[in-house]
C-alpha cells in the first residue's frame, strides 16, 4: 500500500516537472522565433531575455500582447467598434486624419494636407496627400481613396456607424469630397474609425481576382508593413521604410495572442513583453507597485448596463413598474467594488462618461432597496419574480452580474444568472431570445450620438444589427435621437441628451451600472506610450529609451 | 400458476437470508482489514454527515450567497477559518454547502446510469441475440465519443444547472454501467439455479432482478464507488470552465474557477475547496478500491 503510494506521489511530481518544462521551452522558443527573423539581423539582443529592461540600447522589436484575436485585418469587416483589428490596422492602414497624439479630443490631418466643409455641412472636400506609397511601392491617387471609402460604406458592419455618409467622389486629381445625407457634426470622428482605411483599389481588385484572402494579407500606407500571421500564436510587422512621415523608431512589432490575462501579465512582469493590452482588475495592484512597468489607464469608451427586454418572454419586464424597481435596486459602488475590484466610475445616464453628450449632473433614482420593494408590490409582484439574466463569460461580465443577482435578491427578484460562451451569446442577443442582459457597449467616436442611435431607435430593436437591446419602440426616444444626430449646436444638443437620459431613467429601459478603464501596461522603456479609451495605439508614435 | 411461484420462492427465502448476510459480513471483514480503504470510509463518512447535516448550522440564504462587499478578501480568521471570498462571502459555509452539490450530483448520477444501465445492461446478456447487439452497438457509439467532450456539448445545447448536469454525466456513465451489468449477467445466467428457476416457469423480469442482479452487485457496487468520484471530477471541471453548477450555487470547482485570477495575490481563496475536492475523491478512490479487493472472491482465505 505504502510503496503504491509512493509511486503515485512520484508521477504527480514527475507531471508537474513536465508542465513546467512545457513552459520553459515554450518561452524560450518565442524569443528565439523573434530574434531569428530575417528583418532583424543587425541585432541580436532579444534572446538575452527582455528581464534585463533598462539595457535595451539595440532592441528593435515591440511585442505587444492581447487577450484575443482579431478576425480579420480587412477594413470594416469587423464590427467598427472591435478593439483588436483596431490595435494592429492602424498600424499598417492610414485613415484620411487621425487623433492626435495623447489628444483623443483633437484630429490631424494623416493623408490629407487640409479639409473643408460646405456651407451646409453637407460636404467635406479633401486635399489629398501626394506623394504616399503604399507598402508595394505603387503610389497612393485620389481614386483609392474614394473607392476604399466607397467600399467601407458597403460594408454591413459599418452602417450603425456611418448611415449619414451617401458616398465618397473624386474631383479633381489632388482632391475627394465626402457627401453626406445631412449634415452630423461628429462625422470627422467616424473617418477616423480603421473601417475607413485608405487601401489600394489596384491590389484589393488582384486579391479578389486570383483568391488571396486580403483580411488576411492587408497592404496599406502605414507606418508598418504587414509580415506574417500565424493563428493563435501572433501577427507581425516590420517598418516601412519610405513610409509618408518619415522613419519609426521601433523597427518590428509582434502582436501575441495570450487568451488569460493573468499569465499575460506575468508575462510583462517578467520582461517577455513590452507591452499588454486587457489586463485583468485583479492583476492591477501589483503592476502599479512594479517601478518597472507603467500603467496607463483611461476611462473606456463604453460602459456596462443592464438592458430589460421589454418586447421579450418575460411580461412582467413590460411593466415600468417592475423596471423602475430594478432601477432603484442596483448599488452601483457596490457593483464595481465587489466586481470589478473597485476599478471603475459609476455610470448613471446612458452615455459614457467623458464623451460628447455625457451628463455629468444626471442622477438616476437612487439606491434604494424599501422603494423598490414597494414598487414592486404596487406592480403586483409582492411576493417577487424570477428573472432570467444572460452575460459572457469573461470575469467583466459574469463578476458584477453576480453581485447584481445579488442585490436583485434582496428585493425579491430571483436571477436565474446564464453566464454563456461568447459565441452563444452573441446568437442569443441577435435572435433576441433573451429576458434581460448584462452586456457592454462602446462609442467608436466620442460622441453621445454613437450610442443613443444604436442603442435607442426603434430601427434597430429588431433588425439583424441587434443594438436596440432593450427593443425599445418608443416614438418619443426615435425623435430625440434624431434630433439629437442632425442638431449642429452644441448646447441644444447637449440638452436633447438631457432629455434622453431623463426618458431613460423614468422607463428604465436600460440600467447603466458602470464605466471601466481601457488599460494599457508598458514596460518604462516605452517611451510615449499612452492609454487610450478606445484603443487608438499608434505605435509610430513610440521609441524605446536607449539610455 | 403464480400461486405455485410464490410458494417455491417463499420457501427458498430463509436459506438465502442466512447465506447473504453471511457473505456481506465476511466482505465487511476482509474490507476492515484493508487500513487504507477505511481512511477512505471514514474520510467519505464525515464528508457525507457534514453534507446531509449543512442546513442544521448553515442557513444558505444569510450565510452562503449572501455578499457583504465590505467584508472581501479577510484572510483566514476565527470568524472565518478559511477566509472570505471577492464576494465577503465565508469560504467555509461555501465549501461545507459545496459538499451538497458535489455529493448529491456525485449520487445523483450514479443513481440515474445505474437505473438505466441495469435495465439495458440486465435485459442485453440476458436474452442475448440480435437485441443484445442492437443495444451494445448503441452503447459502444455513445462510448465513443470522448465523455467530457458529450457532457460539454450537452450542457452547451440545454444550459447549465443542476438538472442538466446530472443528465449530461448521467448519458456519459451509463455505456459503462451497461457493459459492467451486461458481463455480470452473461458470466451468471448459465448457473444452475437460474436454470432451476426457470424449469420452474418464473418469469424473466422476475429471475433478472430477484436472482441475477443481487448476485451480479458486487462489480456494480464498485464501478458505483468509481464512478461517483470521477463524476465528483467532472462537476468540478465543468464548472471550472463555467458550464455547471450556475451561480451563486457554492461548487468547488466554480470556487476555484472564481479565485484564480486572484490566485497571485489571495492564494487561500482555492485551498479550501481544492482539498474539499481531493479528500472526496481520495476516500471514494480508497472505497472502491477497497471494495474490489474484498468482493474478489479469489482473494478468499
Amino acid at each position: 500500500m505504502k510503496k503504491r503510494f509512493l509511486s503515485v506521489l512520484g508521477m504527480a511530481m514527475s507531471a508537474v516537472m513536465l508542465f513546467s518544462a512545457c513552459g520553459g521551452s515554450g518561452t524560450s522558443s518565442n524569443t528565439g522565433g523573434s530574434t531569428s527573423e530575417p528583418t532583424n539581423k543587425a541585432v541580436v539582443t532579444t534572446s538575452g531575455g527582455g528581464a534585463e529592461a533598462t539595457g535595451t540600447t539595440d532592441k528593435d522589436t515591440l511585442v505587444f500582447v492581447m487577450n484575443a484575436e482579431p478576425t480579420s485585418m480587412e477594413p470594416g469587416a469587423t464590427s467598427t467598434g472591435d478593439s483588436y483589428p483596431r490595435m494592429t490596422n492602424i498600424q499598417i492602414y492610414e485613415t484620411l486624419l487621425r487623433q492626435k497624439m495623447g489628444d483623443k479630443t483633437t484630429l490631424e490631418p494623416l493623408l490629407c494636407d487640409s479639409y473643408e466643409f460646405s456651407e451646409d455641412g453637407l460636404h467635406i472636400n479633401f486635399a489629398i496627400k501626394q506623394g504616399v506609397k503604399f507598402h508595394n511601392g505603387d503610389e497612393m491617387t485620389v481614386d483609392d481613396v474614394a473607392y476604399s471609402i466607397n467600399k467601407a460604406l458597403a460594408m454591413p458592419n459599418v452602417q450603425e456607424l456611418a448611415d449619414m455618409i451617401e458616398d465618397a467622389e473624386v474631383i479633381d486629381d489632388t482632391h475627394v469630397q465626402v457627401n453626406l445625407k445631412y449634415a452630423y457634426s461628429p462625422v470627422l470622428n467616424i473617418l477616423v474609425n480603421p473601417a475607413f482605411s485608405i487601401i489600394s483599389q489596384k491590389y484589393y481588385e488582384q486579391c479578389q481576382a486570383d483568391g488571396t484572402n486580403f483580411g488576411r494579407n492587408p497592404m496599406g500606407t502605414g507606418a508598418y508593413k504587414f509580415v506574417s500571421w500565424q493563428n493563435g500564436a501572433n501577427i507581425k510587422l516590420a517598418a516601412n521604410e519610405n513610409w509618408h512621415k518619415g522613419d519609426v523608431a521601433i523597427k518590428n512589432v509582434e502582436f501575441r495572442f495570450m487568451a488569460d490575462a493573468t499569465t499575460a501579465a506575468i508575462a510583462l512582469e517578467s520582461g517577455d513583453s513590452d507591452i499588454f493590452y486587457g489586463v485583468d482588475s485583479a492583476d492591477l495592484p501589483r503592476l502599479r507597485e512594479n517601478p518597472d512597468i507603467n500603467v496607463l489607464s483611461v476611462q473606456s469608451a463604453g460602459f456596462y448596463f443592464i438592458a430589460l427586454n421589454t418586447d421579450g418572454p418575460n411580461e412582467a419586464l413590460k411593466n415600468d413598474k417592475v423596471r423602475k424597481a430594478i432601477n432603484m435596486a442596483v448599488n452601483r459602488q457596490e457593483i464595481i467594488d465587489g466586481g470589478q475590484d473597485g476599478v471603475g466610475w459609476v455610470t448613471e445616464c446612458p452615455i459614457t462618461p467623458g464623451i460628447f453628450g455625457y451628463q455629468e449632473d444626471f442622477h438616476a433614482d437612487p439606491y434604494d432597496v424599501e422603494a423598490a420593494k414597494a414598487l414592486l408590490a404596487e406592480a403586483g409582484y409582492p411576493d417577487g419574480l424570477t428573472i432570467q439574466m444572460k452575460t459572457p463569460e469573461s470575469s467583466y461580465y459574469s463578476r458584477p452580474a453576480q453581485v447584481i443577482q445579488e442585490e436583485l435578491r434582496q428585493i425579491g427578484i430571483t436571477v436565474d444568472l446564464q453566464v454563456m460562451e461568447r459565441g452563444a451569446f452573441n446568437t442569443d442577443v441577435g435572435n433576441r431570445d433573451y429576458e434581460s442582459i448584462y452586456f457592454w457597449i462602446g462609442s467608436s467616436f466620442p460622441d453621445a450620438d454613437n450610442i443613443v442611435y444604436k442603442l435607442f431607435h426603434s430601427q434597430f430593436a429588431h433588425s439583424g444589427l441587434a443594438t436596440n437591446m432593450a427593443c425599445i419602440n418608443s416614438p418619443e426616444a426615435d425623435e430625440l435621437v434624431e434630433k439629437g444626430r442632425q442638431e449642429l449646436d452644441p448646447d441644444a444638443r447637449m440638452e436633447i441628451y438631457k432629455q434622453l437620459s431623463e426618458l431613460n431613467n423614468e422607463n428604465a429601459w436600460y440600467i447603466p451600472i458602470l464605466t471601466s478603464t481601457n488599460t494599457l501596461c508598458a514596460r518604462n522603456y516605452v517611451n510615449n506610450a499612452y492609454g487610450d479609451s478606445a484603443a487608438y495605439y499608434y505605435i509610430a508614435d513610440w521609441s524605446f529609451n536607449r539610455e | 400458476m403464480s400461486d405455485f411461484n410464490t410458494t417455491a420462492v417463499v420457501d427458498a427465502i430463509p436459506v438465502h437470508k442466512y447465506k447473504k448476510k453471511s457473505q456481506a459480513y465476511v466482505i465487511w471483514r476482509r474490507f476492515k482489514r484493508n487500513r487504507m480503504a477505511m481512511i477512505g470510509l471514514v474520510l467519505f463518512t464525515i464528508m457525507l454527515i457534514v453534507a446531509i447535516t449543512a442546513p442544521l448550522y448553515i442557513d444558505y440564504d444569510k450565510d452562503v450567497i449572501t455578499q457583504t462587499i465590505s467584508m472581501r478578501y479577510q484572510g483566514p480568521s476565527l470568524a472565518h477559518p478559511f477566509g472570505t471570498d471577492h464576494f465577503g462571502r465565508d469560504i467555509m459555509s461555501r465549501v461545507l454547502w459545496g459538499a451538497r452539490i458535489s455529493m448529491f450530483v456525485g449520487v445523483g448520477v450514479v443513481a440515474i446510469s445505474l437505473f438505466i444501465g441495469s435495465i439495458l445492461g440486465a435485459s442485453a446478456g440476458y436474452f442475448g441475440g440480435v437485441y443484445d447487439n442492437v443495444i451494445m452497438r448503441i452503447m459502444d457509439i455513445v462510448l465513443a465519443i470522448p465523455g467530457t467532450m458529450l457532457a460539454i456539448t450537452i450542457v452547451a445545447a440545454l444550459g447549465g444547472g443542476i438538472a442538466n448536469l446530472l443528465l449530461a454525466l448521467g448519458i456519459e456513465q451509463v455505456p459503462k454501467m451497461t457493459r459492467i451489468v451486461r458481463s455480470s449477467v452473461l458470466t451468471l445466467k448459465r448457473q444452475d439455479y437460474i436454470e432451476a428457476a426457470k424449469a420452474c416457469g418464473t418469469g424473466n423480469v422476475r429471475i433478472i432482478f430477484k436472482h441475477i442482479l443481487p448476485n451480479a452487485i458486487g462489480p456494480i457496487l464498485v464501478q458505483a464507488t468509481l464512478t461517483v468520484a470521477r463524476t465528483i471530477i467532472s462537476i468540478a471541471g465543468l464548472s471550472f470552465i463555467g458550464l455547471g453548477v450556475l451561480p451563486p450555487a457554492p461548487e468547488w470547482g466554480a470556487m476555484i474557477s472564481e479565485a484564480k485570477t486572484q490566485l497571485m495575490n489571495y492564494p487561500y481563496l482555492v485551498y479550501a475547496p481544492g482539498i474539499a475536492i481531493v479528500l472526496t475523491v481520495t476516500s471514494l478512490t480508497l472505497i472502491g478500491d477497497g471494495l474490489r479487493d474484498a468482493l474478489d472472491p479469489k482473494l478468499k482465505n
